[in-house]
């Protein structure tokens, strides 16, 4: 919709050009969201895509996805040939409500800034162990490990003026086996639960737990728990009352499919043994 | 300024900082790109930019500069259709057609894969009209549409005149129009459930840059009309003005400002500053029965022909034939359950939106989005005080109404609004505001009492409605006895009793909407014969059966009054064989595993509609 507030537009080419933030300032990426919204407060944006960074990049550090890479981009990304964990981006990125002319335009920074408890890109990143760079407003940089990204619904770690950079995911992460379940009250209908389990080369296990939650949530294990443990831990990091709820799904629901995805994760990933 | 190809034209164009496409291309004249949901859910708005289709209402304008945008209008080859616009001819993929130029769009874009999944690459294309099976059937490429013979075109299937406009973006809908000098209202709204308006200073609004007009209570007539429309007026209460000095649901309209472009008339609309005195408000039907409930109509008196201000009741009906006391003393089986119906919005892709102007002749004109033109055209003349021939109200394609067009929602405004600037205004509804500040269906609360003779034959039938008609009582009245009659009337029993009352509430005004009360009654009685059927042991078919009329019953709800209607033919008898025959046909499996259970269930619905 139009932005009927908004009276200039700032299209930076280098990160010196950006200047200083104002109140009615707001990022934009793909604008999917952004304009989806009348967001009357706002009078300035500012393009991020005018800054020109290349959507994904493969480096001795891993794959390093800039914010502004679009889930298009995205859905194949660039990886070392084999990497076990190719099949899981295409996963995450269907699993945006939106359909997939929202996403070549919607990018992996906006659905992460977002902070939506459905968010499939805080799925992807935080299963994945990613590293994200942010660019402070008083300049340098500064890296949060995804899981401590988004603080709950809507809200990041971000302080104003300051912006989401670049994502890394770490290159001793390339072959993690995963195990991926979503459920929605309709099949294409906004996650209700997103959970990925995630299997190392070394035996750790991690459970990665969105949708159901208001923000995302890692569970970490030396090695894969029994079910009762596994199911323990959940018991013991989300509090009766701390199950998300809204129209796309009941919160007795969402525990009762986060617990049933959970065992089949741990089944699925036991299966085979440690990678 | 820069540019952009538009169907291959190189235009100009000068993007405002936070314009979405679809705004600057309907600018350019592209009138085939729509305005559904305006959050990129839609899909209404789909074009090709660069060839790939996008959301052009969440596509930032600017982001258009120096690339090639593809509309419907560009799609066809001059006279040669694109092929999947022949395909929507061939197939009448389309019905009101609202949603057809981004469906088209999207569908040319897909890939074979795509093609395989339509579910999946057609989420982002919404048919409120849900009409998907002949979409697909286009993506598929069959042929429904037929070209009859003069003289043998009875029993063919004839493509809709307005099909060649639709899938070519040609088909003009309300605000497909250039106007010289329009101007746009909008409209601030209530935050409050009930209050009374002390006072409004209007003086900040008009004060913005491109303001011309603020309208108020001050402006508005005192004639009390409703906005549910029937060919006899009296069918409804009247118990509405333009703008009141009461509000009586969150989102009311409370003053219009008129302004020289939206975003202006958006800023005056923040700067109006209304003082409100706050009043106690009743949410809940039942409470608003109550004794010492807040009254929503308190000061309406016998004209406006609200069945009981005093109470909150609007509508009130009662009968009985027969004896259903005896009838359940009778029976050996009885079965009484409770159902709750929620609100729904029609959600038409086209909201409500209306242009007016004087024209020529200095006669009000309004090219409205509307069901009824002629009945709003009426209403309009009563309201604003003018003679029937000095007002004219015409439709355009209209994109969806589903009953929620049936009302007089945004023409008294727009008219008074013209009346008062002289110039032509625009008025279109956000999806925010068609959810917040239009009509849904009336939620109700439905008890029905069955009791039946061990064989199933139904010895006693009761039902008890409460409505909730919210703020105002447009279509409470009709909503109430249509959704008490067929309902009651498709089953034989000597003792039926039905009783049901419309209530205010300060919520949303419910109104007309597809079914027309029926559809939460039928839910109601159709799943207490279940219920029934169950606990007689006998099948649901069976025991409806047994009860439904036949040819020659007379069709009897709550009273022996005579009604001009009949049934010239009869098929209830062969409704219920293909539906249980339907049913018993392999279907999907059930998934494995013991917990999962396999229900079966049939029911009627219909309705009578006479011209």
């Amino acid at each position: 919709m139009d932005l009927n507030t908004v009276s200039a537009l700032h299209r930076p080419r280098t990160r010196d050009e950006i200047g200083p933030w104002q109140a009615g300032d707001a990022w934009l990426a793909g604008g999917t969201v952004l304009f989806a919204d009348p967001n009357p407060g706002l009078s300035r944006l500012i393009d991020l895509t005018a800054l020109g960074w290349p959507a994904l990049a493969l480096t001795p550090d891993g794959l390093d996805i800039a914010a502004t890479c679009t889930l298009a981009e995205l859905e194949e990304p660039l990886l070392p040939p084999g990497a076990r964990i190719a099949g899981l981006f295409p996963a995450c990125c269907a699993a945006l409500y939106g359909a997939f002319k929202v996403r070549t335009a919607a990018t992996i920074g906006g659905n992460l800034c977002t902070a939506l408890a459905a968010a499939p890109m805080a799925a992807l990143i935080v299963a994945l162990d990613a590293r994200l760079t942010l660019w402070p407003a008083a300049g340098g940089s500064r890296q949060v490990a995804a899981a401590d990204f988004i603080l709950g619904l809507q809200r990041t770690v971000l302080a104003p003026g300051e912006l989401l950079r670049s994502i890394l995911v770490p290159a001793c992460n390339m072959d993690l086996r995963w195990a991926f379940r979503r459920i929605a009250l309709n099949d294409l209908g906004r996650s209700a639960a997103l959970l990925i389990g995630t299997l190392a080369a070394d035996g750790r296990f991690a459970l990665t737990v969105t949708a159901s939650t208001p923000r995302p949530l890692r569970l970490d294990f030396p090695a894969l728990p029994d079910t009762a443990a596994l199911l323990a831990a959940l018991d013991a990091a989300i509090p009766a009352d701390g199950w998300y709820d809204d129209v796309h799904g009941a919160p007795a629901w969402r525990r009762a499919m986060t617990q049933l995805f959970a065992q089949q994760i741990r089944s699925e990933l036991a299966e085979g043994g440690p990678a | 300024m820069s540019t952009l190809i538009l169907n291959g034209r190189t235009v100009a164009i000068a993007p405002r900082p936070g314009q979405c496409l679809r705004t600057l291309l309907r600018e350019l004249g592209a009138f085939g790109v729509k305005r559904g949901c305006d959050v990129g859910d839609c899909g209404a708005c789909t074009v090709l930019v660069d060839g790939t289709p996008v959301h052009s209402c969440i596509t930032p304008a600017f982001r258009a500069e120096g690339r090639s945008v593809t509309t419907i209008e560009g799609l066809a080859e001059g006279d040669r259709l694109h092929p999947v616009q022949q395909a929507f001819l061939d197939a009448q993929g389309f019905q009101c057609g609202y949603c057809t130029a981004g469906a088209i769009l999207t569908v040319s874009s897909l890939n074979q894969a795509q093609r395989q999944d339509l579910p999946a690459a057609l989420k982002g294309n919404l048919c409120r009209c849900t009409g998907y099976r002949a979409i697909a059937d286009a993506v598929a490429g069959t042929t429904h549409a037929e070209r009859g013979l003069a003289g043998e075109a009875c029993g063919h299937s004839h493509p809709a005149p307005a099909g060649p406009a639709i899938v070519t973006g040609q088909a003009r809908y309300t605000l497909d129009v250039d106007v010289p000098g329009l101007t746009h209202l909008k409209l601030v709204r209530s935050p409050h459930p009930h209050a009374c308006i002390r006072s409004i200073d209007t003086s900040a609004a008009l004060a913005v840059p491109g303001v011309i007009a603020v309208l108020t209570h001050l402006d508005a007539p005192a004639t009390l009309y409703s906005s549910g429309r029937h060919e006899i007026a009296a069918d409804d209460v009247d118990d509405t003005r333009i703008l009141d000095t009461v509000v009586r649901h969150v989102g009311q309209r409370v003053a219009a400002v008129v302004a020289e472009t939206v975003a202006a008339a958006e800023a005056g609309c923040r700067a109006v500053a209304v003082d409100y005195e706050l009043l106690p408000a009743v949410l809940d039907p039942e409470a608003a029965r109550a004794p010492g409930a807040p009254l929503v109509h308190g000061d309406k008196g016998p004209e406006s022909r609200i069945f009981d201000p005093a109470r909150n009741v609007v509508a009130h009906l009662a009968g009985e034939v027969g004896d259903v006391a005896a009838g359940f003393a009778a029976a050996d089986v009885i079965h009484e359950e409770t159902v709750r119906t929620q609100r729904l919005q029609h959600a038409h892709l086209e909201t409500h939106c209306a242009i007016g102007w004087r024209d020529a002749d200095g006669r009000l004109v309004l090219r409205s989005s509307t069901q009824v033109p002629f009945l709003t055209r009426d209403a309009l003349a009563g309201v604003l005080g003018l003679p029937r021939d000095q007002v004219r109200v015409f439709a355009g394609q209209v994109g969806g109404g589903f009953g929620g067009k049936q009302e007089m929602l945004v023409e008294d405004i727009v008219g008074l609004a013209v009346l008062k600037t002289g110039r032509p205004v625009q008025l279109e509804l956000t999806r925010a505001e068609q959810f917040a500040a239009t009509t849904s269906r009336h939620p109700m609360r439905v008890r029905v009492k069955l009791g039946a003779t061990a064989d199933g034959t139904l010895t006693a039938f009761e039902m008890e409605v409460l409505s909730d008609t919210g703020a105002y009582g447009n279509h409470a009245v009709g909503t109430l006895f249509h959704g008490c009659n067929e309902s009651v009337q498709v089953y034989r029993c000597p003792n039926k009793k039905v009783t049901g009352e419309a209530v205010y509430t300060h919520t949303l005004p419910s109104g007309a909407f597809r079914g027309y009360g029926l559809s939460q009654t039928i839910f109601a009685i159709e799943s207490a014969m279940d219920e029934l059927a169950r606990k007689l042991g006998l099948d649901p078919f069976a025991l409806r059966r047994r009860n439904v009329i036949r040819p020659g019953d007379p069709m009897v709800a709550h009273s022996l009054h005579a009604h001009d209607i009949e049934y010239g033919s009869y098929g209830l008898d062969q409704c219920l064989d293909l539906v249980e025959q339907a049913l018993s046909e392999p279907g999907e499996p059930p998934p494995d595993g013991p917990q999962w259970r396999v229900g079966r269930s049939g029911g009627w619905a219909g309705a009578w509609h006479w011209p």
